[in-house]
């Protein structure tokens, strides 16, 4: 599976690097990750729980940092395995400078995965993922917020990585989006709305000429 | 949006042409549903220019809730439906016993009648539903086989074959063929010449480009011209109402002892529009893509939606329904329009919805439509109400009926039988069943009743599987 896509962070290059190359950050926008230890500077270790539909399991797994290249680019490499299956990745980042203080990232990369995972949560996978990498993108914003802040204000990071509850949650409400892209529901969100306004304009057109 | 070139000539459903071949194409699109359309208005006494208006609106909403659920525009024009004329004239008949043919008849009886077609737009969009549930058009021929819906289509049609000799003889209004003789031959011969003028135009001007669209249309005029010396026209009608004239709106009621008869009578006509307004949406798709294929661009495979097309006959129902205008369905006419000019565009669709919002506003061409003999639309009708009789027929041998299979035979028997009967037989069309009256306090409607008996005889099979003695190549 591709997974390509960029996204634009309100802040300079050098905070959005710094904070990209924090384990606790990535971390936290790592939904399900337990832990994630720090071998060296390019090596982590870690666990993940991962629910993708009917499956669900905890993975083991390494995260590699190489080709660093800061403040502009690196490649991420993901080793993952558990009980429902496996999980490879290679990824390439790369950040550009906007000029108006803010960052556009640019990743993309190549993830298999295989096992039960793949074979029974093979049609949720798509779904599943970009939902992870929004709640991602969404974690790692508030987390650059909140470290401009600290910066500013010369106080310590307030921030809270979100809880895997709250990430389950919000991977649920996108699942749901994943329905509104059913066409025929899209149509009734179509037909709900405009049957009632022609309702109410209907029922007042057949009051004004005596009708009805 | 296509910024290339395209070598061939054409619109594809998302392709905008400039404005003024918009307009053209929008008012060839306008003038092809228009005989029809008309006709059905005038048959169910209700409003013509009302009429107009909504299904132009209904076509417009349709058109804009595919392009917002599925990002592109389903071309299809939306008319209204012979389908419903039976079932219709059978409640106006029994709440307003003397009314004139195209009449319009009250805002209240046109009230009650609305609610039926609110219904058939909810059970539209329900079966879309299912459909799209159960994965395609196998999941609809479990429940509607061929066999049911080309029998209630021919029994719609045919069914409505004693109405259409009503008008072309004056019987249907008041013209006695005793006591006048000399005026029911003149209704004869206008109605015969129309008919076989129908005739005429629509063997003849096949192919011959746009005109070779509008053979009832012309058929029309031809009628309504040799009336004119024959003394059926009133011309003194038609400039009586002002230049612009609000088309009347009125609101659907639920509340009638006659409801639950609307809401079944009506309502399960539906029946006769899904597979011709699926077999519409295959034609297209076809056209489409071939178009596409010419042009090198990419196909867009329409017919992946019959569910969502059925969700939108449905809310182009409901539209009709909400505003006083009859069901709809999409037109075949307008189908074969867009393949001949190759124009499929989305645009030029609104356009003609928007052409046609406003015809419903032009007073003196609803007089016009008004003071058409009524021997005119008899012709008419002897041709067209037949054509739906036929396309029943044509629909079962598309799909290959096996017509020797006694399972088959019996359920197409018990439709024909007691719709057609029912609805000639019959005053109003309803069956003398002394059942459930405060549902039916007339009778059970004809057609409805032979269709739902068509469907419970299918599930019956469905249930208890028949034993297979006579395999049809036995036979051949």
């Amino acid at each position: 599976m591709k997974i390509e896509g960029e996204h634009v962070f309100k802040g300079p290059r050098e905070e959005v690097w710094e904070m990209f190359r924090d384990p606790e950050v990535l971390a936290s926008a790592m939904p399900g990750t337990q832990a994630l230890n720090k071998i060296d500077d390019q090596h982590y270790e870690g666990t993940m729980n991962i629910r993708i539909g009917p499956v669900s399991g905890t993975f083991a797994g390494t995260l590699t940092v190489s080709d660093e290249n800061p403040p502009e680019s690196c490649t991420l490499t993901v080793d993952g395995r558990g009980a429902p299956g496996f999980a490879k990745g290679v990824g390439n980042v790369h950040f550009t400078d906007l000029g108006d203080g803010t960052t556009k990232m640019t990743y993309s990369g190549e993830v298999n995965i295989g096992g039960t995972l793949a074979s029974v949560g093979q049609r949720m996978i798509d779904s599943v993922s970009k939902s992870m990498i929004k709640t991602a993108f969404d974690t790692l914003d508030k987390a650059l917020e909140a470290r401009l802040a600290a910066k500013e204000s010369g106080s310590a990071v307030e921030f809270k990585a979100p809880t895997e509850a709250e990430f389950a949650k919000n991977v649920a409400k996108d699942m749901a989006g994943g329905l509104t892209q059913v066409t025929e529901v899209r149509m009734l969100m179509y037909i709900i709305p405009v049957a009632f306004v022609l309702f109410l304009i209907a029922f007042t057109l057949s009051k004004c000429n005596g009708g009805g | 949006m296509a910024t290339t070139a395209p070598k061939v000539m054409g619109y594809l459903p998302q392709d905008t042409p400039p404005f003024g071949q918009m307009l053209l194409l929008g008012f060839q699109h306008v003038l092809t549903m228009f005989p029809a359309t008309v006709l059905c208005a005038l048959l169910m006494h209700f409003d013509v220019s009302t009429v107009l208006t909504i299904t132009g609106l209904g076509t417009i909403v349709t058109l804009i809730g595919a392009k917002l659920s599925m990002g592109n525009y389903i071309p299809l024009y939306y008319g209204s439906s012979f389908s419903y004329i039976a079932a219709v004239t059978a409640v106006v008949a029994v709440m307003e016993p003397d009314l004139a043919f195209g009449a319009p008849a009250k805002p209240y009886t046109i009230s009650v009648v609305q609610a039926g077609f609110i219904f058939t737009g909810f059970l539209n969009i329900i079966v879309g539903l299912i459909i799209r549930a159960t994965g395609g058009k196998e999941g609809l021929d479990k429940v509607l086989p061929p066999v049911v819906t080309g029998s209630v289509a021919c029994t719609i049609g045919i069914g409505l074959g004693a109405a259409a000799l009503g008008m072309a003889a004056g019987t249907c209004c008041g013209v006695d063929p005793v006591a006048t003789p000399d005026i029911t031959l003149k209704w004869w011969l206008a109605a015969v010449l129309t008919l076989l003028a129908a005739f005429v135009f629509s063997v003849y001007l096949q192919g011959k480009g746009f005109i070779g669209m509008l053979p009832i249309l012309l058929a029309g005029i031809f009628g309504y011209i040799v009336s004119i010396p024959l003394g059926l026209v009133d011309l003194a009608g038609i400039f009586k109402t002002s230049l612009i004239t609000v088309p009347r709106i009125t609101f659907p009621t639920f509340a009638d002892p006659l409801t639950a008869t609307v809401l079944v009578g009506v309502g399960i006509m539906c029946i006769a529009t899904i597979p011709e307004s699926t077999a519409h949406l295959y034609q297209i798709s076809l056209y489409v893509d071939h178009l596409a294929l010419e042009q090198g661009r990419p196909k867009l495979g329409l017919n992946r939606y019959i569910g969502l097309n059925l969700m939108l006959d449905g809310l182009d129902d409901m539209v009709n329904g909400l505003f006083g205008s009859t069901a709809g369905t999409n037109y075949g006419e307008n189908n074969s329009l867009m393949v001949i000019t190759r124009n499929y565009s989305g645009p030029v669709l609104i356009t003609a919805g928007a052409i046609a919002i406003l015809l419903g506003f032009i007073g003196p061409l609803r007089d016009l439509v008004y003071s058409i003999p009524t021997a005119v639309s008899g012709g008419l009708s002897i041709y067209l109400f037949g054509v739906i009789g036929m396309q029943g027929i044509a629909l079962m041998m598309a799909e290959k009926v096996d017509l020797y299979d006694p399972a088959t035979l019996a359920i197409g028997a018990t439709i024909l039988i007691v719709g057609i009967g029912g609805n000639i037989g019959f005053s109003g069309g309803f069956l003398p069943i002394p059942l459930l009256k405060g549902a039916f306090p007339y009778g059970w409607p004809a057609i409805a009743t032979g269709a739902v008996a068509g469907i419970v005889m299918n599930l019956i099979l469905r249930a208890f599987k028949p034993p297979k003695v006579r395999p049809a190549d036995v036979l051949e």
